[in-house]
């Protein structure tokens, strides 16, 4: 027996005035995806429009002489000073990855390793002190560690110190500011992908006569590498392009791109060179994630990427 | 279309035709009784408001619209972008931002007829394109309860007892007074700043700390982190000298004085642009924002605070900067700056 081969047509004719032709309900139906991804159209095209501007503003292409040039890459590439200070942004970076990951992958194992409870307190003092003003959390840690700081006081009562240690107005009191501003981001990365583990892995290699610390360095760390290399990557970027940080607790003397930017657009009114250096970071942006997509994807197998 | 479908749509027409009315009328009604300021903002603005904004409102009726800027530097790529079509009509600015807007044409002449009040202005703060609003100047600050010993002369500060222990203004603070100053006191000038630098370089034993702007510099003090804050504005002294009585301000001779300035920029409202500027200079005015705001007004008839005549020194002492000169070369300072004083 055949199956009916086709759906009853229309009928050739509206029976009355208030029946919608079958063609408007499918024209309705298939534009509402483009409807709703209208905000993010919009969004994007504003963001390229922006890039565009940016763009055509370090070529110098909006200044009076119209036409573009390569004069401000040149500056900012050839110029040792300006180098020196790309230079101490990645090395000041670099060593705030590497703190935050030192410090942020044992809060985020123990995270995993905790109750449901446990975990979530924790998460929520996370994302309460994310959502702080950046700019207070600067000024609690140079109560905390400035020259007449808590830490000092403690060290000068105790007799540890004859007087008070530096650790502000450094390129260590930055590193410690981009450490305690960044921590968290690391932490819910890494947390991210601990939560995916297979939980039977660890009971398994307890089985097989692996020990605690065994079962770590060999299934758990390798496993969460993805986590740690997604969360270096976000907090080498933010620490990279920091203002506010050398800002407050360099004193002047670490100047990093963040605000070598500021002062070149904004103070100095050249914002064809900000706009060069800000061009420069975005590529070098860029083509961090693409390694680090590249590393995940040609890696996944080992680091158990999913 | 059916009557109930005719009649939804009549509502929504009448209703969007409506609105459009009641925009466009306001709009229109605005544009003839209103003037727009760009201005600072923070506890500045307050004083604004209070002695001039309001007081103008109530006596002549026209709206003032604010915006804001945190310098006035900020205020230039704002005009560029406007430059077709400004909303802006006057803006406060200091010398340097007001010359680098006038330089671009961003700016309208100030017809000097119609202020009356300039006559009441010391010529040398009047210029084509901008006004003086009210003087400044400048000393150093320390904390006696921490400094080695008393400091009275701007020579003080590379004393090698204070090394480590003196606030430095970077180049960008206030138009790179700080440089003008140096140049001033190694026997150069604003033409001649190769001696500044010399001297400068000779004070980096004794910088503990740069600052951008003055209540980064007070934070070093306030905060007990330095004893010394190398540069800072009489104004901004006295309060906080009620906070700390150890805290003294010193403005030896010579004192860098300057002017934070009115300007005109080619905004809609320009007859209305001038009845403001006359009304701030006025005496009444000058007076109330004087005192609120702790400088010294820029209209003669106008008397100082007591606060600010308390630590002023003799206005013989004073020496304006040459800020024509200043804003052709403040780039090239700030580049020296960073390469020879402030290097990393």
């Amino acid at each position: 027996m055949e199956a009916p081969s086709t759906i009853p047509a229309p009928p050739a004719t509206r029976t009355s005035p208030r029946q919608v032709s079958l063609w408007a309900v499918r024209a309705r139906v298939a534009g509402v995806p483009y409807l709703l991804s209208l905000p993010a159209i919009l969004l994007i095209a504003m963001l390229l429009v922006s890039l565009w501007g940016l763009v055509a503003m370090s070529l110098g292409a909006d200044g009076p002489s119209g036409s573009p040039t390569l004069d401000n890459y040149a500056k900012a590439i050839g110029d040792p000073y300006y180098r020196g200070i790309f230079w101490v942004s990645l090395q000041l970076a670099a060593w705030t990855t590497v703190f935050c990951a030192i410090f942020g992958y044992p809060v985020a194992y123990y995270m995993h390793c905790a109750t449901p409870a446990v975990r979530r307190f924790i998460l929520i003092i996370l994302v309460v002190v994310s959502f702080s003003d950046y700019v207070l959390r600067m000024y609690g840690l140079i109560l905390t560690i400035g020259r007449n700081g808590l830490i000092n006081q403690v060290l000068l009562a105790s007799g540890l110190v004859g007087a008070p240690v530096k650790m502000m107005y450094s390129q260590l009191g930055v590193v410690i500011g981009m450490v305690m501003g960044n921590i968290v981001f690391m932490i819910l990365a890494i947390g991210s992908s601990l939560e995916r583990l297979d939980n039977s892995l660890p009971s398994a290699a307890a089985l097989l006569g692996a020990n605690r610390m065994q079962t770590f360095a060999r299934i758990t760390l390798p496993l969460s590498m993805p986590g740690v290399l997604a969360g270096a990557a976000i907090v080498f970027l933010l620490a990279m392009a920091s203002y506010m940080t050398p800002a407050m607790l360099g004193a002047g003397f670490v100047k990093m791109i963040g605000n070598l930017i500021y002062e070149q657009g904004i103070a100095m009114f050249d914002m064809p060179f900000a706009a060069a250096i800000s061009m420069i970071v975005l590529t070098f942006s860029i083509a961090l994630i693409a390694l680090l997509n590249l590393v995940l994807d040609r890696f996944g197998r080992r680091f158990g990427a999913r | 279309m059916t009557g109930e479908l005719r009649s939804r749509f009549l509502i929504r027409v009448l209703a969007l035709a409506g609105l459009v009315a009641l925009l466009g009328g306001n709009n229109a009604a605005r544009a003839e009784e209103k003037v727009v300021l760009m201005t600072w903002g923070g506890s500045w603005l307050g004083h604004i408001k209070k002695n001039i904004i309001e007081p103008f409102q109530q006596e002549t009726g026209i709206k003032v619209e604010l915006r804001l800027q945190a310098t006035s530097l900020e205020a230039l790529p704002v005009f560029r972008a406007e430059r077709d079509k400004p909303t802006i009509d006057v803006w406060t600015a200091s010398p340097v931002s007001a010359i680098v807007a006038a330089k671009e044409g961003l700016l309208a002449p100030i017809p000097k007829d119609a202020i009356k009040n300039t006559a009441y202005i010391a010529p040398e703060l009047v210029h084509p394109e901008w006004i003086g609003w009210y003087r400044l100047f400048w000393g150093f600050c320390y904390d006696k309860a921490r400094a080695p010993f008393e400091l009275k002369e701007w020579k003080d500060l590379w004393d090698p007892r204070l090394k480590g222990s003196v606030a430095v203004p970077s180049a960008v603070y206030s138009q790179a007074k700080f440089i003008t100053l140096a140049a001033w006191l190694a026997g150069g000038d604003e033409r001649n700043v190769d001696p500044g630098f010399a001297l400068l370089k000779q004070l980096k034993p004794n910088v503990g700390g740069f600052y951008t702007g003055d209540p980064e510099g007070w934070r070093y003090m306030e905060a007990g982190e330095l004893p010394v804050m190398g540069f800072c504005l009489a104004g901004a002294y006295i309060p906080r000298s009620k906070a700390n009585p150890n805290f003294r301000f010193v403005a030896p001779k010579p004192t860098l004085a300057s002017v934070d300035t009115f300007s005109m920029v080619k905004g809609p409202n320009q007859a209305n642009a001038l009845k403001f500027i006359d009304f701030a200079l006025g005496k009444k005015a000058e007076e109330a924002f004087a005192q609120d705001a702790v400088v010294m007004p820029a209209n003669r008839t106008a008397a100082p605070p007591p606060s600010i005549k308390q630590i002023a020194p003799p206005e013989e002492n004073f020496r304006y900067v040459d800020e024509a000169q200043v804003s052709t070369v403040i780039n090239a300072w700030v580049e020296r700056w960073n390469r020879e004083v402030q290097a990393q």
